[in-house]
Formats: C-alpha cells, sequence, structure tokens
C-alpha cells in the first residue's frame, strides 16, 4: 500500500528509498533494503587477519551459527559489498548484541586493505540478514569431523562456541594454516580444556594426512569442512570414497590472472552456462550464443548493455581496469571476463 | 583536422576524461545526495506552500517556484544524469540508471535506451539523431521546406509548454508506434506494444497525480493545488526545453549526414560532438538548474562522467579545442538563446 503511493505519488520504488538521502543526515548508512550496524571495535589479529565487532540495529534477525552475512562498505562514494562468515555464536549476540568477523586481509583486494580506513569505532555500515545453510544438524546425530583451512575456521567458531554444551558425541576440529597463523588459539584452546568431548589440532597444510587417518577413532561421523578449494576438493572426494556424510561451505576465489594469454571462463546467466574467453568483449561473445543481451552503441556510451555481475572479475577494456569480485555493475559492451562470472541480466 | 591532428585530439580529451574519472569519489557522491536533499526540501515545502494559498495566495505564489524547482532538479540535475549512468558507479540503488523513474510524464525506462543511444552515439546525424527538431521544426538544410515551416515559431512555443508530453511522445518514436511507420535502420528491442503501454501507464499516473490526487489530498484548497501543479510544470517545461535548445540548436551548431560517419574515428566521433553541441555560460547555480546542461559540449564528449565534474573540465576541454582549432561554441544565456531563436525563423522560410 505504502509503496504503490510511494511510486504514484513520489515515483520511487519504495518509500525508504524516496527518504533515503534525508534519513542518512539523521542515522548514518540508513539505506533502504539492509540493516544498519555499528562498528563496536576493529583490530589487526596479526599481519593477516582483521577483527571486526559489529553491533547490528535491533531489528537484524538472529544468526545461526556458521551462517553468513554480506558486509556493505561506502568506501571513497562507492558502495562494496562482501560475505563474511560470522564467527560467534547467537548466543554471544544475545548476550552482548555483538557479532564478530573475522576478515582476511588481501593486499591488493579492493575492499579488505581498506576496511581500517572506512571504518572506524562508533561508525556505520550496511549488513544483510543472514544467510546460508552450513549448519550444525539439530537433530542427535554421531561424531562430528571439521576441517578447516585458513580462515575458513570463521564458521566453526560459532558452530562450537553455539553448540558444543548441546552435543555430546565427540567433535574433532582439524584446523589448517601456516604455523603462527592459527586464529582463535585461546579460544579454542579454552573450549578444548573444558569439553572433554572436543578436541583440537592445529596443524600445518604439509601435515594434513588422507581423511581416514582422522576418521579411524570416531564413530558414525559427519564431516564439515570449510576452505580454500583444493582443500574441499580433497576431503569431498575422500569422504564419498569413505562413505561418509559430507558438507562444505565454499570460499572465496582464488584468482590467478594473466591477461596476455587467451584463457577460457565460462559466464552464468540465471541457469545457463555459456563459454567465452577473455579476449573479445562479453557482449559479443554473448550475443553470438544468442543470449539476449541487450546492444546500444557497443562502445560504452549508452549503458544499454549494462547488468549487474554477481561474481567474478571482468576487466574494462578502455582502461584496462580490473572490476571489484563482488557484486557490481558492468557494461559488457566494453568488458572481458577474466575468471568465470556470474551476471543477472 | 588531417588524420595525425584528430588522434592526438582524441588522446588528449582521452586523457582528461582518464584524469578526470580517476578523481571521482566521496565528493561526488556527497555532491549528488545533497542535491537530492534539496530537491526533496523544495517539494516538501512548495506542496505545503500551495496548500496554504488558501488563506494566504502570496504563498501559493512561493509554493509554485519551489516546486517548479524540485521538478527541474528531479528532472534534469538528478534524473537526466542517474539515467545516463552517471552516479551508477555508486552501486546505490537509489541513484542508478537502469531503476530512475523520474517526475515527468515520459516513462525513465524508454527515454533512457532512445536518449543515451539514439541522441547520444548519434549526434546531428540527419535520419539517425531525431532528436534534431523533433520532427517538428525545420533547422537546416537538409530538411526540405515546407509550407506549416512558415509558423513553425509558434509550433516552438507550443513544444515548450508542452515540452514534457514532446519529450514523451517523441522518446516513444510515437510516429512509428501510432502510425505503424517502419525505419529499416532501427531495430526495435522492446515491443511497440510495450512501449505504447508505458507511454500511457506513465503518462496518465502524472494526469491523476498531479490534477486529481495531489488537489484531492488538500480538500478545500483543490483548486489551489490543481493550479499550482499546472504551473510548476509550466515553469519546468518551459525552462527544459529553453536548456536543451541553447544546448543544441544555436545558429553555428553543425549536421552531419550518415554516409560521412561510418567506420568514424574515436577523434571524428569527438569532433562531431564538438561541432554538435554549444555551452552556456553562467553561475554554479545555473549550471545545476540546468542539470549542467549548460556544459552540453562537455556532457556529449563524456556523456557518463558524473555532472559534478563538467564544471572542472570546461575549461580543460576549452584550452584542447583551442590548440586543435576546434570552434567552441559558449556564451550567455541570453546570446545563446536569442542565436536559437534566430535559428527557427530563419529555417522557417525556404
Ligand atoms: S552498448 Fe552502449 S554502453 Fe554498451
Amino acid at each position: 500500500m505504502i509503496d504503490t503511493m510511494t511510486q504514484w505519488f513520489l515515483h520511487h520504488q519504495q518509500l525508504a528509498g524516496y527518504l533515503e538521502p534525508i534519513m542518512q543526515r539523521f542515522k548514518p548508512a540508513w539505506r533502504a533494503g539492509f540493516y544498519r550496524a555499528e562498528v563496536a571495535c576493529i583490530e589487526p589479529i596479526n599481519e593477516k587477519y582483521l577483527e571486526l565487532w559489529l553491533a547490528p540495529e535491533s531489528t537484524w534477525p538472529i544468526h545461526k551459527a556458521g551462517q553468513h552475512l554480506e558486509l556493505t562498505v561506502e568506501m571513497n562514494g562507492q558502495l562494496r559489498t562482501r560475505v563474511f562468515t560470522i564467527a560467534s555464536s547467537p548466543e554471544q549476540y544475545r548476550a552482548s548484541g555483538l557479532v564478530r568477523l573475522l576478515i582476511r586481509t588481501h593486499e591488493l583486494g579492493r575492499f579488505t586493505p581498506h576496511l581500517t580506513t572506512y571504518l572506524a569505532s562508533e561508525s556505520w555500515c550496511n549488513i544483510s540478514a543472514p544467510q546460508g545453510t552450513f549448519l550444525f544438524p539439530q537433530r542427535k546425530m554421531g561424531s562430528t569431523l571439521m576441517i578447516a583451512g585458513g580462515s575458513g575456521i570463521t564458521p566453526f567458531l560459532a558452530m562450537l562456541s553455539q553448540h558444543l554444551s548441546e552435543a555430546c558425541n565427540p567433535v574433532k576440529l582439524i584446523y589448517i594454516a601456516r604455523t603462527g597463523e592459527h586464529l582463535a588459539e585461546k579460544e579454542l584452546n579454552a573450549l578444548a580444556a573444558r569439553f572433554a568431548h572436543f578436541s583440537y589440532f592445529p596443524i600445518g597444510r604439509a601435515e594434513f594426512k588422507p581423511l581416514t587417518h582422522y576418521l579411524n577413532d570416531l564413530d558414525a561421523p559427519v564431516v564439515f569442512c570449510c576452505g580454500p578449494q583444493a582443500v574441499m576438493e580433497q576431503v569431498a572426494t575422500q569422504s564419498l570414497a569413505a562413505n561418509v556424510t559430507y558438507f562444505d561451505e565454499p570460499f572465496g576465489l582464488a584468482t590467478h590472472i594473466n591477461m596476455a594469454e587467451r584463457t577460457e571462463h565460462v559466464v552464468k546467466v540465471a541457469h545457463n552456462q555459456y563459454a567465452v574467453d577473455n579476449q573479445r568483449s562479453l557482449l559479443d561473445q554473448l550475443e553470438q550464443q544468442h543470449v539476449s543481451v541487450r546492444r546500444g552503441c557497443g562502445m560504452g556510451i549508452c549503458h544499454q548493455c549494462q547488468c549487474v555481475k554477481k561474481q567474478g572479475l571482468v576487466r574494462d577494456m578502455r582502461t584496462g581496469a580490473l572490476s571489484d569480485a563482488g557484486e557490481s555493475l558492468i557494461q559488457l559492451c566494453v568488458v572481458q571476463a577474466v575468471t568465470d562470472v556470474e551476471i543477472a541480466l | 583536422m588531417n588524420e595525425q591532428n584528430l588522434i592526438a585530439f582524441a588522446k588528449e580529451l582521452d586523457d582528461i576524461k582518464a584524469s578526470t574519472l580517476a578523481k571521482v569519489g566521496q565528493t561526488d557522491a556527497d555532491y549528488i545526495r545533497r542535491v537530492v536533499r534539496r530537491q526533496r526540501y523544495f517539494e516538501w515545502s512548495g506542496r505545503i506552500l500551495l496548500v496554504a494559498g488558501f488563506w494566504m495566495p502570496w504563498l501559493w505564489a512561493v509554493g509554485v517556484i519551489l516546486l517548479a524547482l524540485a521538478k527541474i532538479l528531479d528532472n534534469m540535475e538528478i534524473g537526466h544524469n542517474v539515467m545516463h549512468g552517471q552516479y551508477d558507479w555508486m552501486n546505490d540503488k537509489q541513484l542508478n540508471s537502469k531503476t530512475y523513474e523520474w517526475d515527468i510524464a515520459c516513462d525513465g525506462q524508454s527515454w533512457n535506451r532512445v536518449h543515451n543511444f539514439e541522441h547520444h552515439t548519434y549526434t546531428n546525424i540527419i535520419g539517425k539523431d531525431r532528436d534534431f527538431g523533433y520532427g517538428l521544426l525545420r533547422l537546416s538544410n537538409d530538411f526540405r521546406w515546407r509550407v506549416k515551416n512558415l509558423w513553425q515559431f509558434v509550433t516552438y512555443l507550443l513544444l515548450s509548454v508542452l515540452f514534457q508530453w514532446g519529450v514523451s511522445y517523441h522518446e516513444l518514436a510515437a510516429e512509428r508506434v501510432f502510425m505503424g511507420k517502419k525505419k529499416a535502420n532501427r531495430d526495435g528491442k522492446v515491443s511497440h506494444e510495450e512501449l505504447k503501454r508505458r507511454f500511457f501507464s506513465k503518462g496518465a499516473r502524472q494526469l491523476v497525480k498531479d490534477y486529481v490526487l495531489f488537489p484531492l489530498l488538500a480538500g478545500p484548497a483543490f483548486l489551489w493545488v490543481l493550479g499550482g501543479n499546472l504551473l510548476a510544470n509550466l515553469l519546468r517545461n518551459v525552462w527544459t526545453s529553453t536548456i536543451i535548445f541553447c544546448g543544441h540548436f544555436t545558429e553555428a551548431v553543425q549536421t552531419f549526414k550518415e554516409a560521412d560517419c561510418v567506420n568514424e574515428s574515436q577523434g571524428q566521433w569527438y569532433f562531431r560532438q564538438a561541432l554538435g553541441s554549444s555551452n552556456l555560460q553562467g553561475k554554479h547555480w545555473f549550471h545545476v538548474l540546468t542539470g549542467h546542461l549548460s556544459c552540453q559540449i562537455e556532457h556529449h564528449l563524456f556523456p557518463d562522467m558524473p555532472s559534478s565534474r563538467y564544471q572542472e573540465v570546461a575549461p580543460q576541454v576549452q584550452a584542447v579545442f583551442a590548440k586543435y582549432d576546434v570552434p567552441y561554441n559558449t556564451g550567455p544565456f541570453w546570446r545563446q538563446y536569442t542565436s536559437v531563436l534566430k535559428r527557427i525563423l530563419r529555417y522557417s522560410f525556404p
């Protein structure tokens, strides 16, 4: 009703959108379709990781342990969004009103290295509702094997602090990271000391043994894995071979970019996939494959070909600039795929 | 200009564009949001004062002006520029070229398609850019003289007064959709049914909003609000049409033949944009109220550069033009406008 009135009277889709710039004067980061969150604390833990504590506004629907959210920060006038797993439990949120993110900073990234510049304590940013189905099963089950690689530890931190007290079957965590780069060690050691059914093994990448090695003392195990692609693939195949139930949470893109060489990529549009290369514009190649894209000038002026890139990297053929990895607007006629890309037309 | 100069000319303009776009950031985002806020304040105070006119008529007059200002900001500095994609880089859903809708009879998305594509790509190419004379006025010798051109000055005045409907009808490529005329060089990606539906639905919605719903909300002040809306729309129409005519139809502006523009290089394209546009001089507030169409030359060279930067690049562009001996057509408002009126009159006759 209100939205219809807004459309008639104020030619905006939503009333909130119409009011947004005014509301932002009083409530920083007030934005239609987003939740607000105040930064309680932002601190580097080591050279590679940041710890960010956020206080979401009270209407934010509480997360389940293992879920992630989209964090949106205005950086130099531009809204940039990335996905992070919540590394604290719903119980902690109920007690303190805070959620924790452990963020790996990528030196050359366009988001993480700038977080400390744009987010100070008491500043505001936007978050989405919690999402994701990488959850600790509620029903009674056997033992659990968790395998975390690098920043893939985050969902497990939330799950362990939430569910260890309820679970009574053994939970074993194998945490693979470079020496000195294991996160939240104190916290995990404390949990291991407190709960007899929880065991914790921080190891280096080279020490990671075949899955059966970790499974043999577990009874009716379920495997959870979160980490780099290679680790997850390995664990997935071995779980299948060992005939155990397996869940995973795919994490970040591994990007290796080489412009000079011709490379091939997949473009996902809705439920279809198209093969493209990194040499010609996406518009040309999609048109060739009879995708219903809209062409205008074909030279980057008219924005008729514009669409939303959900994920993946593209390169602007005019300037050579690489796009963001996250969601952003692209003009199909002047970009080339650099990785696999997902777009919404 | 010879081939080599054209390349160098294009290179210098490209450099201006690149170095300016590199600077675009928070200040530009803050700027456009500030304009949006002003638009809201003008709109609210304007609408309230229209009702207050019921008790104190002079307040009504202030209200009309405020509401007209709100509509002008919405259509020109915000709508036109946002729909060009100038602020898409912000990733802000409210300032996005694909979703913005404006307070004018013309459907935003239909306009976006025709204006950005036809007009900006094929600027002043007779037969491709239908914006040249809007199919109503004869503004160059490229068109055969007809008797109706004799009274085209009156046609022009009428067009100004009804500009929002003119734009709406025109962007719909009305003569083809309604009369079934087809042109070979354009393929309609959006069906005629769809265009018609948008034309009527947006147009009807505007009529109902301005002349039924808002007046009804005002209760006893019904007529005051109705009259105020009518006058505000009128002021907006005359203002936008005047500014737009100054940008494209001053006497010095040139036209092009389709044949001359096949396979044109970037330099030639820039050159054509330069000859097809004219600027207006004025204070900062004047530029904002024209939606920076006062920097029509810069806008045509760099249609998706944020409008917040046009005033800054204008002197740089002018310097490059001077260096390559390209005419930079600019002047104060009254001089340019007189020039437009002369052109309309001149081509009224064979
Ligand atoms: S087709 Fe015109 S910008 Fe891509």
